[in-house]
């Protein structure tokens, strides 16, 4: 992933959230990590002129107050947002949320596994990819 | 040939001018005399002239042989007898009607009647038969007379009897019908009715006889029943006539009520009349009502059921998907947690602890299977691919492929398999959990697995063939049972799902599955889809 650029966060369960900041570390990434709990914290973090805007969202589906649909259905539609890449992390293997995700043109769709060594190699694939793909400036 | 005859006839001939003419052709009495009498002998009829008196004059030869023919050998045939007398004083079975011919015939002399006409049966003991009689007078220069004429009218009256009979039973048929009969003639007026109109209508017949049709209708049919039939007399066009049509009727007592109508056109007797056949129908309509309340309400109980079952339909679906994250979630977090233990407190933990853990983890996985086999299952029921064709061999070659069998053991396709119209995920998953058991099961250093399928009357029957573990006879239906295995978990990680899938997949195609096997020789499953 680009050096600068942050990598944002969207999960509510804590453990999840300490999975992706461990398997982070183990594969010495050195974007900043940054952690928001819902898709409304999200717009909020987003909009605040005060963040610089991350290279990357990784995003879970299932959450309370606003989901990760909801959240896409926003984003998505918000110009200062809709280039940001999204990757959705979730559990779910719904055909459904899959259509609805790329509908709203995510960059990917990883569900996460029981086995947190797969899940580290799931973070390393991701930050390779997007250490080798262009991004808009 | 008598004087009193000739001179009859020479007064007759006086009557007419025609016979005038005649006369002066024929020339003298005689010839007059054999001329009159030449026609009166050539006449079927019985014929006799009478004088004032009752005498009988003359008769002409059909009376003659009439009266042979019943037994008179008076060789004058009467002549000369008083009629009169001889009706008068008649006995016997005809007794009665010879007096009423007796009072006929006087007051025709007696100028009360200018003729006089019965009709009178006179049964012989081998035949019956009818008489006509009649008596008419005409005057001569000086005297009056009268002619009686008299003959056989059995055939006219048998023909009248049989149509009187006809008619009578025609009547009694359709007064016994259940439907009313109404004839009418062509302004509308009821001509004829039977008892089950006047049961249907409330009326009596004296009540309808003559009555314009439409009081048996409601308004406002009844005010323009009038102009339907001018329409139908100028036209011919009906909406009524040869139809069978539901209308309404109106009783006596003025309650409408429904009733099936067919009406028909018949010309009688050169006069066209027309004939309705009306049925009360109240019933049967009432029946209907009520079957179209007990069709609705099943439709209401049905759609009540229905949006149950689809409210428990969405229900599972959420519980599948509350399965599939809700359980992960914590599952996930359990098997992550295990493994931080293990990397974090390496040091810390001796290596039976270590050992435990990795227990731990073993089972966060079976877990795991189980979860996603609930969720197969679940999903199985849901959504549905569309239907292609589907060429089974080659689906079966690519899921030997995908298994990878261990180097010991065979698979062999028998016979080269059918395509057939089905879902192409579900007939993999199908061949797939069949193969999968068959290798997963061989306990024997040559494994053998044939697969094949044969042609039935109208569906293909699969052969799954194995020489491994086998199963006993008792476990047959067990084995499809979900979550149920033979095998400790430990030995096998099974779970338990995959048959239960494979009878869900078979039966959703209509299909069946068995299976036969001997413990320790190995198993055939068996199972069968439509063609």
């Amino acid at each position: 992933m680009k050096e600068e650029k942050s990598i944002l966060l969207i999960e509510d369960d804590a453990i999840d959230i300490m999975a992706v900041k461990r398997a982070v570390k183990e594969l010495n990434i050195s974007n900043p990590l940054k952690t928001v709990g819902n898709g409304e914290e999200a717009l909020i973090y987003l909009r605040d002129v005060q963040h610089d805007m991350p290279g990357i969202i990784l995003l879970d589906l299932n959450m309370p107050r606003m989901n990760g649909i909801e959240f896409l259905q926003i984003a998505k539609n918000d110009n200062s947002l809709k280039r940001i890449p999204v990757i959705v992390l979730t559990t779910s293997q719904e055909q459904q949320d899959k259509v609805q995700s790329f509908n709203f043109s995510v960059a990917g769709y990883m569900t996460k596994p029981i086995d947190y060594l797969k899940f580290v190699e799931i973070i390393h694939t991701i930050h390779l990819y997007w250490t080798i793909s262009e991004l808009p400036e | 040939m008598n004087n009193n005859l000739t001179d009859s006839l020479a007064e007759l001939a006086h009557l007419s001018n025609h016979i005038t003419t005649l006369k002066s052709k024929l020339g003298n009495p005689e010839q007059e005399f054999l001329f009159f009498e030449g026609i009166l002998n050539s006449l079927l009829t019985h014929i006799t002239v009478l004088s004032e008196q009752g005498t009988i004059i003359t008769i002409n030869q059909a009376w003659r042989n009439f009266a042979i023919e019943n037994g008179y050998n008076d060789p004058n045939y009467g002549i000369n007898a008083n009629y009169l007398e001889v009706c008068k004083q008649a006995k016997g079975p005809s007794s009665e009607e010879a007096y009423e011919v007796f009072l006929g015939i006087q007051a025709v002399i007696q100028q009360e009647k200018s003729s006089f006409y019965l009709e009178y049966p006179c049964h012989s003991p081998s035949e019956k038969r009818w008489f006509g009689v009649r008596a008419s007078r005409f005057s001569g220069l000086n005297n009056n007379y009268v002619v009686i004429s008299h003959e056989n009218i059995t055939q006219r009256k048998l023909a009248e009897l049989e149509l009187q009979k006809s008619a009578a039973e025609l009547r009694a048929v359709i007064d016994v019908a259940l439907d009313g009969v109404i004839i009418i003639d062509e302004y509308g007026l009821i001509e004829s009715i039977n008892n089950a109109t006047e049961q249907i209508f409330g009326y009596t017949a004296a009540e309808l006889m003559q009555q314009n049709i439409k009081i048996l209708m409601p308004i406002p049919y009844r005010d323009k029943h009038d102009n339907y039939l001018a329409r139908y007399r100028q036209t011919g066009h009906s909406q009524v006539i040869n139809r069978r049509r539901e209308v309404v009727g109106q009783r006596k007592d003025g309650t409408l009520f429904p009733m099936e109508l067919f009406m028909s056109e018949v010309v009688l007797a050169k006069r066209r009349v027309f004939t309705g056949m009306v049925r009360d129908i109240t019933e049967r309509k009432q029946n209907e009502a009520q079957l179209n309340q007990y069709r609705n309400h099943l439709e209401e109980l049905v759609q009540e059921r229905t949006s149950e079952l689809v409210a428990i339909n969405q229900e599972l679906r959420d519980f599948a998907y509350v399965i599939s994250h809700d359980l992960k979630a914590p599952l996930r977090a359990i098997s992550s947690l295990s493994n931080w233990l293990a990397t974090d407190y390496r040091d810390k933990i001796d290596e039976s602890g270590q050992k435990l853990l990795q227990l731990l983890h073993g089972r966060t996985k079976r877990m795991e299977k189980l979860i996603e086999g609930i969720l197969q299952y679940s999903r199985l029921g849901q959504v549905r691919e569309e239907q292609v064709s589907v060429n089974l061999h080659q689906l079966v070659i690519n899921v030997i492929e995908l298994l990878d069998p261990p180097p010991h053991i065979e698979i062999t396709l028998e016979t080269t398999l059918p395509i057939i119209m089905g879902e192409k995920t579900r007939l993999a998953q199908l061949f797939q959990n069949l193969i999968s058991n068959a290798i997963k099961f061989m306990d024997k250093s040559e494994g053998k697995i044939r697969i094949n399928c044969v042609a039935q009357a109208n569906y293909w029957q699969f052969t799954i063939i194995d020489n491994g573990a086998g199963i006993e006879a008792k476990y047959f239906d067990k084995i499809f049972q979900i979550f149920q295995t033979l095998t400790p978990r430990d030995e096998f990680e099974s779970s338990g799902i995959g048959l239960t899938l494979v009878k869900k997949i078979v039966e959703m195609y209509g299909g069946q599955i068995w299976v036969e096997s001997k413990l320790g020789q190995g198993s055939t499953f068996c199972f069968t889809l439509p063609q």
